[in-house]
């Protein structure tokens, strides 16, 4: 057991047996992770503070049904990453997913950046539309299938593909745009 | 560079870029979720100590009623109510029996045996039938305290037809044959006959008051109210008879159905609480 993993182990079971002290510990440790996952979901800020937060309630509640298997921040992380998606979920049945064809044929201008600010990216994930950012998220940087993603969202396969596409096409003319 | 390669490309470096990237928390989320934390355990513990009460008041049910239960099987004898002891044309039926503690009035501090409280004589109406002499009563000693009355005597019949009408009397349960040792002992659970439910203040010399017969109490409460449920008479004294007047307000009571609440305890520690009507004529 690594010492990230011992501590780890202690904290969970301070928490448990409800203890502010390993309940604040924890929630120092992870919120910065978690607090931009939430961010990058969501789509403004007071809504990922909102997530963390119930997020975290969530998760203090859950915690005698982690394991053990595997690491802590993954169990974590999808704890959060399904919160959100079940606010996502509620939010994707108002119109705002089709709000998409003002960047129809957008060019995919060559695209040459090496470094991107991960802030700046934040911010420019969350102007995207909901079914942009969701899809964007679970599938390039969650690593999600589009089956998968078909599955968790309740839409089909091929909406998956068209999200993502039109979604990344968007933010690659924000992140070009932004550099110019 | 190709469509394919440029969007591999962004995605790795968007991957890269947000994977394990962190943010610096905004304030006050913590103190909302310590705050959610704490009231979660604080209900928590509040739903665990009500459980406990719960458990604890149901234990103590069954514990007091098992305790009830056990005396009730221990207790000898038992108060019964015989059917009828007047019968309709007046006259007693010869099986009925009722309590010679009925009669007889035992002193506070004497063993209350039966040959010492044969002797002495007691004021209740009961009493008085058995102590006239042209009633010419035969009592028969049957078993542990009972007397069995004559049959055919008029008055005996007519004044305990008044003074007894309705009538619980305790009566032993098992009955033994008749011996000395048997009546000898003392009585603890005695009911006296009830009241009088007829209550004539006609100066006729016949129901002209109202009184609880009981003997050898240790406290006594008696309260009357009228059918609107005021309180015509309240005493403390079984020797304050009630003579159909408003003992608040002095008047005469309007003939009607009064309802009576008396409680009395015993020396013996057998206590008594019942409530009925009567009729004011």
């Amino acid at each position: 057991m690594s010492p990230t993993e011992v501590r780890n182990k202690n904290l969970i079971a301070g928490c448990i047996a409800k203890d502010p002290k390993s309940q604040k510990s924890l929630f120092d440790i992870f919120a910065p992770t978690m607090y931009a996952i939430c961010y990058r979901y969501a789509k403004n800020p007071d809504q990922a503070k909102d997530l963390l937060q119930d997020g975290f309630i969530k998760a203090f509640t859950k915690l005698s049904e982690f394991k053990f298997e595997g690491s802590f921040e993954g169990w974590l992380k999808r704890i959060f990453i399904n919160h959100s998606l079940e606010y996502i979920r509620k939010e994707m049945r108002k119109p705002d997913m089709v709000k998409v064809e003002e960047v129809h044929n957008l060019a995919s201008d060559s695209f040459q950046f090496h470094n991107l600010d991960s802030k700046k990216i934040m911010a420019q994930i969350q102007k995207l539309p909901t079914g942009y950012r969701t899809v964007i998220n679970l599938f390039i940087i969650e690593g999600y299938s589009h089956k998968e993603i078909a599955n968790l969202l309740g839409i089909s396969e091929n909406t998956s593909k068209t999200q993502l596409h039109k979604g990344r096409q968007m933010l690659q003319k924000m992140i070009t745009k932004d550099y110019h | 560079m190709d469509n394919t390669q440029n969007t591999t490309h962004f995605d790795a470096m968007l991957k890269q870029s947000l994977e394990n990237s962190q943010m610096p928390v905004p304030t006050g989320v913590w103190e909302t979720i310590g705050s959610s934390l704490g009231s979660q355990a604080i209900v928590a513990t509040k739903i665990a100590s009500l459980k406990l009460i719960l458990l604890k008041s149901v234990a103590g049910l069954i514990i007091s009623s098992a305790i009830g239960f056990g005396i009730y099987q221990l207790l000898p004898e038992k108060v019964i109510v015989p059917k009828t002891i007047v019968s309709k044309n007046g006259s007693f039926s010869p099986k009925e029996t009722i309590s010679l503690d009925t009669f007889f009035e035992a002193s506070n501090d004497q063993p209350k045996n039966f040959n010492s409280i044969s002797k002495k004589p007691a004021k209740d109406t009961a009493l008085r039938l058995i102590q006239n002499k042209t009633a010419a009563v035969q009592s028969t000693v049957l078993g542990q305290g009972l007397v069995n009355l004559p049959t055919n005597h008029q008055e005996i019949i007519k004044l305990t037809a008044e003074t007894l009408p309705t009538e619980k009397y305790s009566e032993v349960k098992n009955k033994k044959p008749a011996t000395q040792e048997n009546t000898a002992q003392p009585y603890n659970n005695v009911v006296f006959p009830e009241p009088a439910n007829v209550f004539t203040p006609d100066g006729d010399g016949i129901n002209d008051n109202f009184y609880i017969v009981v003997e050898n109490e240790k406290s006594f409460n008696l309260q009357i109210f009228d059918e609107q449920g005021k309180k015509v008479f309240e005493s403390n004294d079984k020797n304050k008879f009630w003579d159909g007047t408003n003992s608040l307000t002095g008047e005469i009571c309007k003939p009607g159905v009064y309802i009576y609440t008396y409680y009395y305890e015993l020396n013996s520690g057998f206590k008594k609480k019942d409530r009925s009507r009567l009729t004011l004529y």
